[in-house]
């Protein structure tokens, strides 16, 4: 090209000008390939790759675990009173620093919709209302650096919901789950109490505190920030399981009778103690289980130490005479003796080297055995039962579960003292025989009484009912196979001599009119605390009804009872009780006329 | 344009125009070629050009722009009502756990009151006393067993076991001395109640609930619920 015409420069400058345009789209070009290839390796980068965890933390953020609280179960009784059950109460606590922000609020009065405005003296002014406390005090508790007080602990739900509509700033409101107990003390000792853990301590609320206690649940939710559940958003709920209610065999009304009597008696002979069981002897339930003093579970800190837990089950006495009905029975069972074998009972009654006097003054008398055990005569005991070896008596008080823990479900019980019958001394071999040297609880004595009343089969005290599931599902428990203690006719002809007891006595306390009833009465010397020697007695009378076939065993301990312990009697208690019993679980009366065994033989 | 005439194409050049042999068309409608004959000045034939009919794109773009926005709308509106349903549910369940609290509340207020200690003072409070002796009636035998008497005021009933207070709040306890905790004139000694001894008035009816709806000295109006 030796001429560059016009044409050709000027295609020149246009081929250059385009080269550079080229050149600039090409850098332009490249650079927005390079910037995309930036934020598309970043995208794949976060979104792909998820370098950093970013959406996992996003995730995090946005996630909420949120505690789905297992509700503890209730205790009711057997007619589905509630003795325990868990309710919401609220503590208003104050912000004092919050609450010296506003010295001047506004506050929307819901149902008219009207703003006022108040000042901090007027808020608080209407929170003391509300809450019923001295207005200085609920200012003195809203005043001052803290972030954190409360204004007062443990409010209903109803009051909460007036604070909250009052709109005071810096006051709040903290549910709190409370176990109470609406009974109060009836039934205490048996329900137990919570530690602050919410752990049973004592009573039901400990035996059984696995099956009260539920099983939290969750709830796993992403929510905005404003609280509310992103609704698109994976919600993941793991249900709360509430605990089982349990249903005990107690029954309200005759545990509150009981223990009233209870009470009554240890107050009119100002008694260290007194316990009353009823049970039904037949399937072994316990109606009531009353121990004087019951603490209120509510409150178990304002009642002394030793008043927390059942007597019933962990007080050991000498149980004395109610234990005669061990020995007869043991005597007329081993084919030794029958109600009418003949016994010629001295004033006082000498073997092996041991004298044994009776609490009444008598001759030489011709006696029935259901004349001894009629008039409790120690003497004429011990000459029946020496009938027995000493081994026989220990097997028989132990066929009779002394010695052994009865298994009902309250914590602390005490299986009682029976020692090897080779460890017995010279006195004690005899002692034993009319219940002395031989410790029982309470609730051991009434089940002799027991397996007596229901034709000689012993049967485990049973105080819980049963486990109503969370789900509505009913566990019975099931009563465990007695003990075969005696046959029939020995049951019978000891239940005939129990109803001598009240027949043929010379000064008739026990009456239940319109029933035939029958029992024993019991004295023994109570051992000193301290182990040395004895102070005070045991008063005790346990008796059934109605004798044509008993259904209810009551027996009343009453340890320690101050005065004459020949003006104690436990007669009057035990009619009130039994009374009771029998009205309230529509025992039709007896039709049939009293067995009067005779005491004595010509 | 040689597969037109695959026969005679050498024949053509350009746009040229020839006489053209009458062919028939083959069976697949095109004309075969024709041997180049004489019969040179036959007519150029013509042919109607049929114009493929243009589509009308407009009601599609319409169409799918509608169903776009309809579809989006459908999206929002399902987000809003989602999102609207989720508070309606979070103040269904506030409104739902406040009743649990109240009939919680009210149906511990019942098991307070039937508490067997409450309705003994309650009707203590009524002026009744207990039996003192109890009967039976035999309907079929028209008998009547025991020893019925008729009550009397001074007959005595058992010592009384004190209500448990389960409304009281914790800081309320010294400062309510009002508290309803009971004894009678017996004089019970049984323990649980941290009320101060020294009250021997008669039996009141356990625990005055504050749920009452009053108006707390005219000033506050107390709602039932907490508003939802």
């Amino acid at each position: 090209m030796a001429h560059n015409s016009p044409h050709t420069a000027q295609g020149a400058a246009a081929r250059l000008a385009d080269k550079i345009g080229r050149g600039r789209m090409r850098i332009g070009f490249t650079l927005m390939l390079v910037f995309l290839l930036v934020i598309a390796g970043k995208l794949v980068m976060i979104q792909g790759l998820d370098v950093g965890n970013m959406a996992e933390a996003a995730e995090t953020q946005r996630t909420v675990v949120q505690k789905l609280p297992a509700v503890r179960g209730k205790i009711v009784d057997s007619n589905g009173h509630v003795l325990a059950e868990s309710i919401i109460r609220y503590d208003i606590t104050v912000s004092q620093i919050n609450s010296a922000l506003y010295p001047q609020y506004k506050h929307r009065d819901a149902i008219s919709g009207d703003v006022e405005s108040f000042t901090r003296e007027q808020g608080l002014m209407k929170l003391a209302t509300v809450l019923g406390l001295p207005f200085e005090q609920v200012k003195a508790n809203a005043t001052g650096e803290k972030a954190f007080n409360y204004i007062v602990r443990d409010v209903s739900p109803a009051m909460e919901s007036q604070v909250a509509a009052l709109g005071v700033p810096g006051i709040y409101s903290e549910p709190q789950t409370k176990r109470v107990y609406p009974m109060g003390s009836v039934g205490g000792p048996i329900v137990g109490f919570l530690g602050s853990d919410g752990k049973g301590l004592a009573g039901i609320e400990q035996t059984f505190n696995e099956k009260l206690t539920g099983t939290d649940g969750s709830r796993t939710y992403q929510a905005g920030k404003n609280g509310i559940i992103i609704p698109t958003a994976p919600v993941k709920t793991v249900p709360s399981v509430d605990g089982a209610s349990v249903t005990l065999t107690i029954n309200q009304d005759i545990q509150y009778y009981a223990q009233q009597a209870a009470q009554q008696q240890k107050e009119q002979y100002s008694a260290q103690w007194v316990s009353i069981t009823v049970l039904e002897s037949k399937t072994g339930k316990l109606a009531a289980v009353a121990d004087s003093d019951s603490y209120n579970p509510n409150d178990p800190g304002a009642s002394a130490t030793k008043d927390i837990g059942s007597r019933t089950v962990s007080s050991i006495v000498e149980p004395g005479s109610t234990d005669k009905t061990i020995t007869a029975s043991a005597v007329m069972a081993e084919g030794l003796a029958t109600p009418l074998s003949q016994f010629l009972v001295p004033p006082t009654l000498s073997i092996d080297g041991q004298t044994f006097s009776d609490a009444f003054v008598h001759g030489t008398e011709k006696r029935t055995l259901a004349g001894i055990i009629s008039d409790s005569m120690n003497t004429g005991t011990v000459l029946a039962g020496s009938k027995l070896t000493p081994e026989q008596r220990y097997n028989w008080f132990h066929k009779f579960g002394v010695g052994q823990k009865t298994g009902i479900e309250l914590p602390g019980e005490s299986p009682g003292i029976l020692a090897p019958w080779q460890k017995w001394d010279g006195r004690q071999q005899y002692t034993v025989l009319f219940g002395q040297g031989v410790a029982q609880t309470p609730l051991q004595t009434a089940f002799v009484f027991q397996t007596v009343a229901n034709n000689g089969t012993r049967l485990k005290p049973q105080i819980v009912d049963s486990f109503t599931a969370a789900d509505g599902s009913v566990e019975k428990v099931q009563q465990a196979a007695g003990i075969e203690v005696l046959d029939n006719k020995t049951a019978q002809d000891m239940r005939d001599m129990l109803e001598g007891v009240v027949t043929m006595a010379d000064y008739k306390v026990v009456n239940v009119p319109g029933y035939r009833v029958g029992g024993k009465t019991g004295t023994a010397e109570a051992p000193a605390d301290n182990g040395v020697g004895f102070d005070g007695y045991t008063s005790s009378f346990i008796g059934m009804a109605p004798m044509e076939d008993p259904q209810y065993v009551v027996a009343i301990t009453v340890q320690r009872p101050q005065g004459s312990i020949y003006g104690v009697t436990q007669g009057y208690t035990f009619n009130q009780v039994m009374g009771q019993v029998l009205r309230t679980f529509d025992v039709p009366p007896s039709t049939t006329p009293s067995v009067m065994l005779p005491k004595f033989y010509e | 344009m040689s597969s037109f005439f695959p026969g005679g194409a050498q024949d053509i050049v350009g746009n040229t125009a020839r006489k053209l042999v009458p062919v028939a068309p083959d069976k697949s409608g095109n004309p075969t070629s024709a041997p180049d004959s004489a019969d040179s000045k036959a007519r150029t034939p013509l042919s109607l050009v049929v114009t493929v009919p243009r589509r009308n794109w407009k009601p599609l773009i319409v169409l799918v722009l509608l169903l776009a926005s309809a579809a989006l709308a459908a999206v929002l509106v399902m987000s809003v009502s989602l999102s609207q349903g989720q508070y309606k549910l979070v103040d269904l369940k506030t409104a739902q756990s406040n009743l649990e609290k109240s009939n919680q509340a009210l149906e511990l207020d019942l098991s307070a009151q039937r508490a067997p200690q409450s309705l003994v003072s309650r009707a203590t409070g009524m002026g009744m006393v207990p039996a003192a002796s109890t009967g039976q009636i035999d309907v079929r035998s028209q008998k009547v067993s025991g020893n019925p008497l008729p009550a009397t005021l001074d007959t005595k009933g058992l010592v009384s076991i004190p209500a448990a207070d389960v409304n009281k709040s914790k800081d309320q306890a010294g400062a309510s001395p009002l508290s309803p905790a009971a004894k009678d004139s017996g004089g019970t000694t049984a323990p649980g109640q941290s009320t101060p001894g020294k009250e021997m008035a008669p039996i009141v009816p356990a625990a005055p609930e504050p749920a009452a709806p009053d108006l707390n000295g005219g000033t506050i109006p107390a709602p039932a619920q907490k508003g939802s």
